[in-house]
């Protein structure tokens, strides 16, 4: 199967980044919404184990072994670029 | 052409959030604590051995500030497939550095990060900006980020040879507490590469009775432009006794797409 990223795609995606922003920009109490989780509920979320990068170093070597052999990239939330394999 | 158009649509639209993110008032949020990372890699397999090692270093300036240093380093000693069919094997040494300052206003956490990775054939430089933002009583944490990168790509024994090629990249994200246990994120990243894409090494043999070895060779042609699409969905859940059930799902679409030569192939 072939998949091809057209520009009108890339253009779809960024509008639809914006617009999704914008409401976060808003606040979801502009529709009704309350915050459900309270601060003083919060203790096991704010525990260092729930972090979704809790060892940035070993993330970002993961993310360029990926892109340097399999030329997967991109939506780690780390730095990438230049993958020393030439 | 389209893809110029695009990036400057996104770099008006990244400073139009970013702007939106400042108007935005509200109570303090906290940068990440110190911390020093030592890390050592090594891979054996397919004829190569890549190892070494990599430290990471965080440290607050003050409340509001933080300055990250990072070094990484690969020791390359290989007999790739291309080593094993056309040249003889090679060992290299690949530096990286980046260093990062972090800002944080109010609930706006911005940042920038430098980097420079330098092997004998490659230099790569790049920067990259993020803001994030927390939002909605603090249940949702919002984040964008640009990056632009430049790579001087050579090719060691040949002192003429010397290219060019850039890399854009947009990303955005979400983060929203669902449950007092349970997080979720989604992240997308768009990448476009443009320029020398080639491995200046890579080689295509093909069959040339006019040669007396019946046997010729020739470089590989590329596409001058690489675009890919990313994202990722990520769930982290908290379980008895202090322990994280992590889960995640990514994909990424690649294309290669511009001019390409017409293929020289015989």
């Amino acid at each position: 199967m072939t998949f091809t990223l057209s520009p009108r795609l890339i253009a779809l995606s960024l509008k639809g980044i914006a617009l999704l922003s914008l409401i976060g920009l808003s606040g979801c109490s502009s529709m009704g919404i309350e915050p459900w989780v309270k601060p003083y509920e919060r203790q096991n979320l704010a525990d260092p184990i729930m972090r979704l990068n809790r060892h940035p170093s070993a993330s970002m070597h993961v993310a360029h072994v990926l892109e340097g052999r399999e030329s997967a990239r991109g939506a780690e939330g780390t730095g990438g670029g230049g993958c020393g394999c030439n | 052409m389209v893809v110029t158009n695009l990036l400057n649509n996104s770099v008006k639209l990244f400073a139009a959030i970013c702007l939106a993110f400042t108007t935005l008032m509200a109570q303090a949020a906290v940068l990440d604590p110190d911390r020093a990372d030592m890390l050592y890699h090594s891979y054996e397999g397919g004829g190569m051995t890549i190892d070494g090692p990599s430290v990471m270093l965080r440290k607050k300036a003050s409340e509001s500030v933080a300055i990250t240093a990072y070094y990484y380093m690969d020791s390359i000693s290989s007999a790739s497939v291309d080593v094993i069919s056309t040249a003889s094997p090679y060992t290299e040494k690949r530096h990286e550095g980046q260093i990062g300052v972090e800002y944080l206003y109010d609930k706006t956490l911005m940042s920038l990060n430098l980097r420079q990775s330098n092997e004998d054939d490659y230099l790569a430089q790049s920067f990259s900006i993020n803001v994030s933002q927390d939002t909605f009583g603090d249940l949702t944490n919002l984040n964008l980020g640009l990056s632009y990168g430049d790579n001087e790509i050579k090719r060691n024994g040949d002192d003429i040879f010397e290219e060019q090629s850039e890399q854009y990249r947009i990303r955005a994200g979400i983060n929203q507490i669902l449950t007092r246990n349970l997080t979720a994120s989604l992240n997308v990243e768009a990448i476009a590469d443009s320029g020398y894409l080639n491995n200046p090494y890579r080689t295509v043999r093909y069959v040339d009775s006019s040669i007396p070895s019946g046997v010729g060779y020739q470089a590989e042609v590329y596409p001058e432009t690489r675009n890919s699409f990313a994202a990722k969905l990520s769930a982290s859940y908290f379980l008895p006794y202090r322990a994280a059930l992590r889960c995640f799902f990514t994909t990424a679409i690649l294309t290669t797409v511009g001019k390409s030569p017409p293929a020289m192939l015989k």
